[in-house]
């Protein structure tokens, strides 16, 4: 330690900072020192030594040794390998070069000369030691080094030398590590693109030594891996290997086990009073009588208690085990007795009985032996109180306790310690020769070869914080990815938002920055260019529209952060210019292009040069467009004039716009130009007709000069509450809106642009297209766009900086929900993305995974999910998207967090999550879903021929198959009849598909539990599967169990739980959301109708008039679960028409000769392996 | 220091004051019941972090670090002390006595679920209830018993331990976590890591030679056996094993999910059955 060398709050003279450092990393912080003496700068910082590492060239030179280049090539080559792929290194490190220049640029140089510690040297700043220190201690828990540290003792006592320095001396790259932990110097890192973070990683971990070092390869393998391989510390590198301090006495330490023991049994001995006899228990007992009698024996008095060193030890171990053989002889154990009695002299005597065992399974006849032993002892005992003990020693707690049930109380009158043994001897542990087959042979501890885990970390590590929210990040990356195809097909897509940040710097801080100048020479120059501006731009947008940066302020330097501020007041500037004078549509038409150049270019000043940028910059994406548009429809043809009309501002563009926000796909008017790109690479074509009659409406809807003033007080309103710049640009689009004849908007734009703008008139076509996109439970829906409205209106309603609305959703058609929920998070919010779904209840996750409703549920995203706690995924979502749609599914099930969190958040608009942190809730629409209360009355006792949803949900995608039901001419005139009754199929006279329904209710129950059945043993026979082979024998049975004692707790579970002071909460929480909305039961009769219609199309239309088709209650189960949780029915009459379609066709031809068959629809007893592209269906039919 | 060639500092003799320093010992939380948190091999007392949060309200949490945590100063671990569990049991008595716990809950996992047990035999009443997650009295296979591994695999372990610490660690995290939860896996990488490698290789012999078979009969307090249906380290025998044969009212929770470390990769699902477990019981 280097105590008290520079007084606090002084920096450190360098000589006494060198002396804490080895050799390398001595030159090192000279290196660092003459930077900062040159630079005239009062101290040496840790900017100054890693400004010194980065200068030195790789190639050798600098100062030092060869082993000096080794040692800088560290840092230089982990910044290699942690670059962006974009870039060539070059440039890369050249910026962070400049970075760090600038860095230091801002120091302050020292006033004068007159420097603490003397000489020339600027002395080490308080950071600096502190990360010299921080190394240091790093170092001493190092194994590696450690037997450096105790050799160092070693010496220093041989020699008789007090070290001046009880520290290690720090070596290069701990140094190197501890310094950029320095939050000064990850600051600049982050500043060029790197995550210091990431470069300590790579130094951590070289790459495969053998390509880069061929000195490392010949290291022994060591510990901490061959980090250090590189860092030229000579000397040791042979004596590495011995990384244990106990190496060479491993067997000796593990052993010593007995020795604890043994000091166990003495501190019970050496007890004064109380319970003073030892009752060793355990497997290992025998061994710890054994280790103490031995200890004894040898006079190994080390071990043992001051008190009683030199005690004796009678065993009478043998006597005992005499009893069993019917020979006993008393007079043995009296004369032990009396020898005892005469050796009163010696500090005491231990009468070692030995195993119970041999006690308790002695024969009847020596009873009387034993107990006339057990009472002389206890006489004895109490004569020769505190001098003489007993011990004894059983395997197993059971002998003890029959031993004391033989004899009871004998624990008390002999004062019994009982003293646990768990430590075996097994002989195992020394380090054997590994046998050559150790991968296969040992699969729990087999991942020995780090490789694929170690790849997923770098990925993961990668993985670049992005400074936008998700929804503008989208974006950003689509047209990134669009300016990118452009350019250079090769640059790896992955990397794109990995932009460092310099990039934009370089730009924002003036155009004719020289480096800007020499980047542009470069080959990706144009290219960084763009990409930066892009970058820029929808930061910015998300700067501004979503308020969402704060968390992230690290990412932004001082100098960029008042450029944003400059030219935000410059937009504020012609916002207001457009609210003065909204009739004259020149200005309007200006102000467009001016907000358009802003975004894009943030230090403009001069409007006149601003279209020049966008255009230049169109010119690049619309050859994209028109490539992508060619194939498509003329939807996105309209997007194209209206594209170019944008930048003229010509009126014809109107008409255009107008489509394109109706489709309420659009967030922000800002992105009008992006929105092509976005609407093509989505493609969905579907979506947009079905969004199409609402425009109609939406257009005879024409909205009054009432919307504009409701629009522009609530901004003011957000803009007074979010106490941040509104974004100039919106608010045009709002006042263009308010002048809306001419423009012919529809109401709608409003509301795919933010929440607030939501007006009363604009509530029918929002309604409606609610309706059509969620197309069911009309009420509902009617009832939540109510709720909606009638919020947005009462805007205090919570309080007056409130806008999150809550709904409660009960009934049953989880599917339903669902798809409200992500209808309105598209309407209102204008993309999918903004959806937070969560379900709160974990059995329901895990109780039945391959289902195909939660199949069809399961995203990518779940992976991330795991792990975490509810809370911190509601908090996730929040912080990531403002504005977005939580919907969260069996709340009556959430644990007490996420209870604790809701109510907070429903009180004052904060969220908190596990660790306390608030996100706003502010812009947010909390949907509630509340346990599936099905009736379960009415499912039981109704129509059986009925489907209910628990069973829809459950319904898993089993194979199915066709099978000729051999002609039952009795039979085939009844199906017709009975069968068809059922479903309304009756009614088309020429249907001749129907659904089985030969059995009664009873059949039905039998359904199910058949399907709960093999639902188990689909279960239990996946796990034996995943199973190591050597667990399949034992854990089979238990399985049963297992499953039997699973679902009696789970019952006994659900009771608990909701008892769990749960329900007052859930009364309290209830209370106060906002709506409560009631979904009623979905018609699952009639959408079985619809399929059976579908299919029984495709089987006329291929088998013709004499065939009928049965189709199994457990397929229709499956199909609708298919239907019912899918968003539309495209794959699903695709399916019907393919892959059944071609199974009829094959049936025909099988068939061919027989005639007025019966074919039957059945399930098989395998669940699919192959689905059908886009639908969990499989993707073929057997034929039987 | 390392300096302990003169024997041991003695159980008795080492300050409670300066053992909760040394051990990080933290008491959180707002209710009157007291749980003890004591994380198992390869991590620390932030294995917890996920956890922690649902009982502070209503119990008073006590966590500490093992001394064979990454997260100790390595140099307080006496190679000649912690040579058996009971060492590590004096620790966590002496804790609770320097905090002047008399009676709590005691929550561990892994290898400290032996110490729970053990620190239940020597001092009965301290404790309420034992919840054991992911327990075992014995990894190693014999006759009648199936611990889960066989004593060749140990030594291969300590030899892959021994020969690229690292490597070992980055190939075993994945697999102790066993589900698919990428977050667990680095934080269990991350602790495990931090151990020093030769006390890893250590306190690893030490765990492997113990076995708590023969005196599981002599605990009293009840105790929920807390196990995942598919752990690496633990088979699902194990817990039977355990419910038959430990001395007090015990029951089995199995946990639908993976992995030997239920709090790091699914703590929802464990802080259910936690806190049932610490309800159920009507002190």
């Amino acid at each position: 330690m280097v105590r008290g060398r520079g007084r606090k709050g002084m920096p450190t003279p360098v000589s006494s900072a060198r002396a804490c450092l080895a050799a390398e990393a001595g030159v090192a912080l000279d290196e660092g020192v003459a930077v900062a003496r040159r630079r005239a700068h009062a101290q040496t910082t840790s900017l100054h030594v890693v400004y010194a590492l980065l200068l030195q060239p790789a190639g050798g030179g600098g100062s030092g040794s060869g082993a000096q280049s080794a040692s800088s090539s560290i840092l230089r080559d982990a910044l290699l390998r942690v670059r962006s792929v974009a870039y060539s290194a070059r440039m890369q490190l050249r910026a962070l070069e400049r970075c760090f220049g600038m860095a230091l640029d801002r120091l302050p140089s020292s006033s004068g000369g007159q420097r603490e510690g003397g000489g020339d040297e600027p002395p080490v700043s308080n950071s600096l030691m502190a990360a010299i220190k921080r190394s240091q201690a790093n170092q001493r828990r190092n194994p590696e080094s450690f037997h450096l540290y105790q050799q160092q003792q070693q010496q220093n006592a041989a020699t008789g030398v007090v070290s001046t320095f009880s520290g290690v001396k720090v070596e290069m790259q701990q140094m190197v590590l501890a310094i950029l932990d320095d939050p000064i110097v990850s600051r600049v890192f982050g500043d060029a693109g790197f995550r210091s973070v990431d470069v300590k990683f790579a130094i951590l971990r070289p790459p495969p030594t053998i390509l880069r070092f061929p000195r490392a390869a010949k290291c022994a393998p060591l510990f901490l891996c061959n980090f250090s391989a590189g860092d030229g510390f000579e000397a040791p590198v042979t004596a590495r290997r011995i990384a244990f301090p106990f190496a060479p006495e491993v067997g000796q330490l593990c052993s010593d086990g007995g020795d604890e023991n043994c000091r166990r049994i003495g501190d019970i001995l050496s007890r004064k009073g109380g319970a003073t006899n030892p009752m060793l228990i355990g497997v290992g007992a025998a061994e710890a009588a054994k280790d103490f009698a031995q200890a004894v024996e040898r006079k190994n008095w080390a071990i043992l208690p001051l008190e009683i060193r030199g005690i004796e030890l009678v065993s009478i171990e043998k006597l005992v085990a005499e009893f069993s053989t019917g020979r006993c002889e008393l007079s043995a154990v009296d004369a032990r007795l009396m020898e005892l009695e005469k050796e009163a002299a010696m500090p005491g005597v231990v009468v070692n009985i030995g195993d119970l065992k041999e006690m308790v399974e002695c024969k009847a006849e020596c009873d009387e032996h034993e107990r006339c032993l057990i009472s002389d002892l206890t006489r004895l005992l109490e004569v020769y109180q505190g001098r003489l003990w007993v011990m004894a020693w059983s395997a197993t707690y059971e002998t003890y306790m029959k031993f004391l049930s033989r004899h009871p109380l004998l624990d008390k009158d002999w004062n019994l310690q009982l003293l646990p043994i768990t430590s075996v001897r097994s002989g195992m542990g020394s380090s054997l020769p590994r046998p050559p087959s150790m991968m296969e042979s040992f699969v729990p501890f087999g991942g020995f070869f780090p490789t694929a885990c170690e790849s997923k970390d770098i990925g993961s590590s990668v993985s670049p914080p992005a400074s936008r929210c998700e929804l503008c990040n989208d974006k950003y990356e689509e047209e990134l990815s669009i300016l990118l195809k452009g350019q250079s097909s090769s640059v790896c897509e992955k990397k794109k938002d990995t932009l460092p940040f310099w990039l934009q710097k370089a730009n924002t801080t003036g155009l004719n920055n020289e480096y800007n100048a020499a980047q542009a020479k470069d080959d990706n120059g144009l290219l960084n260019a763009k990409s930066m501006e892009l970058k820029n731009k929808w930061n910015e947008v998300c700067r501004q529209l979503h308020n969402c940066h704060t968390r992230k302020t690290v990412n932004y330097p001082e100098i960029p952060c008042t450029t944003y501020t400059s030219s935000i007041s410059y937009k504020n500037r012609a916002s207001s210019k457009v609210t003065e004078k909204p009739e004259d549509s020149q200005t309007l038409g200006n102000s467009l292009s001016i907000s358009v150049g802003t975004q894009t270019v943030t230090m403009a000043s001069q409007s006149i040069s601003l279209p020049l940028v966008v255009e230049s910059r169109k010119n690049d994406l619309l050859p994209k467009h028109q490539v992508r548009l060619s194939k498509s429809e003329q939807l996105q043809r309209v997007d194209l004039p209206y594209h170019q009309g944008d930048e003229h501002a010509s009126p014809s563009s109107i008409t255009s716009v107008a489509t394109n926000l109706v489709l309420g796909n659009l967030p922000e008017p800002l992105s009008k130009e992006e929105k092509p790109a976005k609407e093509v690479q989505k493609s969905n074509v579907d979506k947009i007709s079905s969004c199409l009659p609402s425009v109609d409406t939406a257009k005879r809807n024409v909205s009054d000069v009432r919307v504009a003033e409701f629009s522009c007080s609530s901004i003011k309103d957000y803009q007074a509450k979010s106490g941040y710049p509104v974004n100039p640009i919106h608010s045009f689009s709002q006042v263009s809106n308010g002048r809306a004849s001419s423009y012919d908007k529809s109401p709608l734009l409003v509301s795919s642009s933010i929440m607030q703008n939501i007006d009363l008139s604009s509530y029918k076509s929002f309604c409606k297209s609610l309706i059509d996109k969620v197309g069911r439970q009309e009420e509902a829906v009617i009832a939540i766009s109510q709720a909606i409205f009638r919020c947005k209106l009462d805007e205090r309603r919570r309080g007056r900086l409130r806008r999150d609305i809550w709904l409660n959703f009960h009934g049953p058609d989880k599917m339903g929900k669902k798809r409200v929920a992500v209808a309105l998070s598209e309407l209102i919010h204008g993309s999918k993305d903004n959806l937070i779904c969560i379900d709160l209840s974990y059995e329901d996750g895990v109780a039945r995974p391959s289902s195909i409703c939660a199949q069809q549920e399961v995203t990518e995203k779940n992976v991330q999910f795991r792990g975490k706690l509810n809370v911190d995924l509601i908090a996730e979502g929040l912080s990531k998207r403002s504005y977005s749609v939580v919907f969260l599914e069996n709340v009556d099930k959430a644990d007490f967090l996420v209870q604790q969190s809701l109510s907070q958040a429903i009180h004052t608009g904060k969220f908190p999550d596990s660790h306390g942190r608030e996100f706003s809730i502010n812009n947010a629409i909390f949907i509630l879903t509340w346990g599936r209360t099905i009736d379960k009355n009415l499912a039981q006792g109704g129509d059986y021929s009925s489907f209910y949803e628990e069973t829809i949900l459950a319904a898993q995608c089993w194979q199915m198959k066709i099978c000729l039901e051999a002609c039952r001419e009795t039979n085939s005139s009844s199906p017709k009849s009975s069968a068809v009754s059922f479903i309304s199929i009756q009614k088309h006279s020429t249907s001749q598909v129907y659904l089985q329904s030969s059995s009664s209710s009873k059949r039905k129950v039998d359904l199910s539990d058949d399907c709960d059945r093999s639902y188990r043993k689909s279960m239990s026979s996946k796990r034996t599967h995943t199973m190591p082979k050597g667990f399949l024998d034992l854990n089979m049975p238990i399985e049963e169990v297992e499953t039997e004692d699973d679902h009696n707790d789970s019952s006994s579970l659900k009771e608990n739980y909701t008892s769990d002071n749960s329900e007052p909460w859930i009364k309290e929480f209830c209370d106060q959301v906002d709506a409560t909305v009631n979904f009623t039961v979905f018609d699952f009769n009639a959408l079985a109708n619809n399929i059976l219609e579908a299919i029984n199309r495709t089987f006329r239309s291929t088998l013709g008039s004499e065939y009928l088709l049965e189709i199994d209650r457990k397929v229709m189960e499956l199909l609708l679960a298919v239907a019912w949780s899918s968003e539309d029915r495209g794959p699903l009459d695709n399916w019907f028409e393919q892959v059944l379609g071609r199974s009829f066709r094959k049936m025909k031809h099988k068939n061919s000769q027989s005639s007025n068959n019966i074919l039957k629809l059945v399930c098989e007893d395998a669940l699919v392996e192959e689905h059908a592209p886009g639908v969990l269906l499989p993707s073929r039919i057997n034929i039987n | 220091m390392v300096g302990n060639s003169n024997g041991r500092t003695g159980v008795y003799g080492r300050g409670g004051a300066k053992l909760l320093e040394m051990l990080n010992v933290r008491m959180v939380g707002a209710g009157e019941r007291v749980v003890v948190l004591s994380h198992g091999f390869g991590t620390d007392q932030s294995a917890w972090s996920r956890v922690l949060p649902y009982f502070l309200r209503d119990y008073r949490i006590v966590l500490y670090d093992l001394v064979c945590a990454g997260s100790v100063n390595p140099d307080h671990f006496e190679f000649t002390r912690y040579t058996t569990l009971d060492a590590y049991v004096d620790d966590l008595l002496t804790i609770l006595d320097a905090l002047g716990v008399d009676r709590c809950f005691f929550v561990g996992h892994s290898f400290s679920t032996m110490i729970g047990i053990l620190a239940a035999i020597r001092r009965p009443e301290l404790f309420v209830k034992l919840i054991l997650i992911g327990a075992s009295p014995r990894f190693l296979n014999d006759d009648k018993y199936h611990g889960g591994f066989e004593p060749e695999e140990f030594d291969e372990v300590f030899a892959a331990m021994e020969a690229n610490y690292e490597a070992w660690v980055q190939g075993f995290a994945p697999l102790a976590v066993g589900a698919d939860v990428p977050a667990a896996v680095r934080e269990f990488s991350r602790t495990l890591f931090n151990m020093r490698p030769d006390i890893s290789l250590f306190v690893s012999r030490m765990v492997f030679n113990s076995d708590l078979r023969g005196v599981l009969g002599l605990v009293t307090a009840p105790c929920v056996i807390i196990q995942t249906t598919k752990d690496v380290s633990v088979p699902l025998a194990v817990a039977f094993y355990l419910k038959d044969h430990l001395g007090g009212r015990t029951t089995v929770e199995l946990l639908p999910v993976e992995g030997h470390l239920p709090h790091l990769s699914a703590p929802a699902a464990l802080v259910h059955v936690l806190r049932r477990s610490l309800a159920a019981c009507g002190d």
